[in-house]
C-alpha cells in the first residue's frame, strides 16, 4: 500500500536564488541527521540542462518499537539518491529523491518541482509529491504512519534548511535559530562599546555571493 | 572595538569517503561559482570545474565501491518513470 502526499508552497526568493541555494543547503541547523553529501554524477546536456545526482547518507532514527523487529546488525545509515534537472531556459528545477537501502522497511520517494511563482512576484513555487510505502506484512500501517510523520517533519526541516541557505546567500542575517543568538551578541557588543572610551569602528557586513 | 552585525560560522559537509572531503569542498566551491555566475546566466563557454570534478570523482567512486553502496547501475530518475506527470 502506498501513501501519496502532495502540497504546494511559495518561497519568497527568486528562482535563481532558490536553485543556487539548493546546492548549498547542507549543512544547516536542521540537517544534523544528514552525515555526508556527495555529487556523484553531473552532466550538461546538449539543450543546456544540468543533470546531477547527489548521494546523501543520513542516520536512521527508528522508534524503539520498530527497532525491535529488525536485525541488530542492520545498518544505522540510510543512503539516499537525489537526482535533479535544472532547466535554466524554462526556469524549472525538478528533483527526485529516494532511499537506496532499508526499502523493505520503508520506501520514501519524493518529487519536487521549483518554478517561478505565477502569483507572487520574485517568488518561487514549490510543488512536492511523495510516495511512502512499506512492504512489511502485518506492520505496514503503523510503519507507514510513522514514515509519513517523519517525512513531514523532514520536509519542514528541509524547508527551514533551504531558507537558511537562502538567507546566507543573500547576505542577510541568518534566520531562525541563529537570529536570537546574534541579537544577544550584538546587544552585548554594543553595551561593551558604550562603556569603553575608545572610538568604535563599524564593521562592514560581509557579503556572500 | 567594533559592532557585531551578525555571526556566521561556516561549516562544510563531509564526503562519504573520508579522504575525499577536501576534494569535494574544492569542487563544490568551483561549481557554486560557475553555476550562479555562468550556467544560470546562459553562458555556455564551458565548465572550469572539469579537472577538480575528475579528481573528486576518482576518490568518491572508489569510496562508494569500498563501502558497497548500491548505487551502481541505478537509472537516472528511475523510480520517476512509473509516476504520473505532476
Amino acid at each position: 500500500m502506498v501513501k501519496y502526499f502532495c502540497n504546494s508552497t511559495d518561497i519568497r526568493s527568486t528562482w535563481d536564488h532558490v536553485v543556487s541555494a539548493f546546492w548549498q543547503r547542507y549543512p544547516n541547523p536542521f540537517s544534523t541527521h544528514v552525515l555526508t553529501e556527495d555529487v556523484v554524477y553531473r552532466e550538461v546536456t546538449a539543450d543546456h540542462r544540468l543533470l546531477s545526482r547527489r548521494l546523501l547518507m543520513k542516520t536512521n532514527r527508528l522508534p524503539r518499537w520498530a527497532e525491535h523487529f529488525f536485525p541488530s546488525g542492520m545498518s544505522r545509515s540510510v543512503y539516499i539518491i537525489e537526482d535533479s534537472i535544472v532547466d535554466p531556459v524554462n526556469r524549472s528545477l525538478t528533483t527526485y529523491t529516494w532511499n537506496l537501502n532499508h526499502t523493505t522497511l520503508m520506501s520514501v520517494e519524493e518529487r519536487c518541482v521549483f518554478q517561478d511563482s505565477l502569483e507572487q512576484p520574485a517568488s518561487t513555487q514549490l510543488k512536492r509529491e511523495a510516495w511512502i510505502s512499506s512492504s512489511i506484512y502485518g506492520f505496514s500501517r503503523p510503519i507507514q504512519e510513522f514514515g509519513l510523520a517523519r517525512f513531514k517533519s523532514n520536509q519542514v526541516k528541509a524547508m527551514k534548511g533551504l531558507e537558511y541557505a537562502l538567507s546566507n546567500l543573500q547576505g542577510e542575517t541568518p534566520q531562525r535559530l541563529l537570529r536570537d543568538t546574534v541579537k544577544d551578541a550584538s546587544e552585548k557588543a554594543k553595551e561593551a562599546a558604550k562603556t569603553l572610551a575608545s572610538a568604535t569602528v563599524p564593521q562592514k557586513p560581509q557579503q556572500y555571493v | 572595538l567594533f559592532y557585531l552585525y551578525y555571526l556566521f560560522i561556516y561549516f562544510s559537509m563531509n564526503s562519504v569517503g573520508e579522504a575525499c572531503t577536501d576534494l569535494k569542498r574544492e569542487y563544490d566551491q568551483c561549481f557554486n561559482r560557475w553555476f550562479a555566475e555562468k550556467f544560470l546566466k546562459g553562458d555556455r563557454n564551458g565548465d572550469p570545474c572539469t579537472e577538480t570534478f575528475r579528481k573528486y570523482q576518482r576518490c568518491v567512486q572508489k569510496a562508494i565501491k569500498d563501502k558497497d553502496i548500491p548505487i551502481d547501475g541505478v537509472e537516472f530518475m528511475g523510480p520517476n518513470k512509473d509516476k504520473p506527470e505532476s
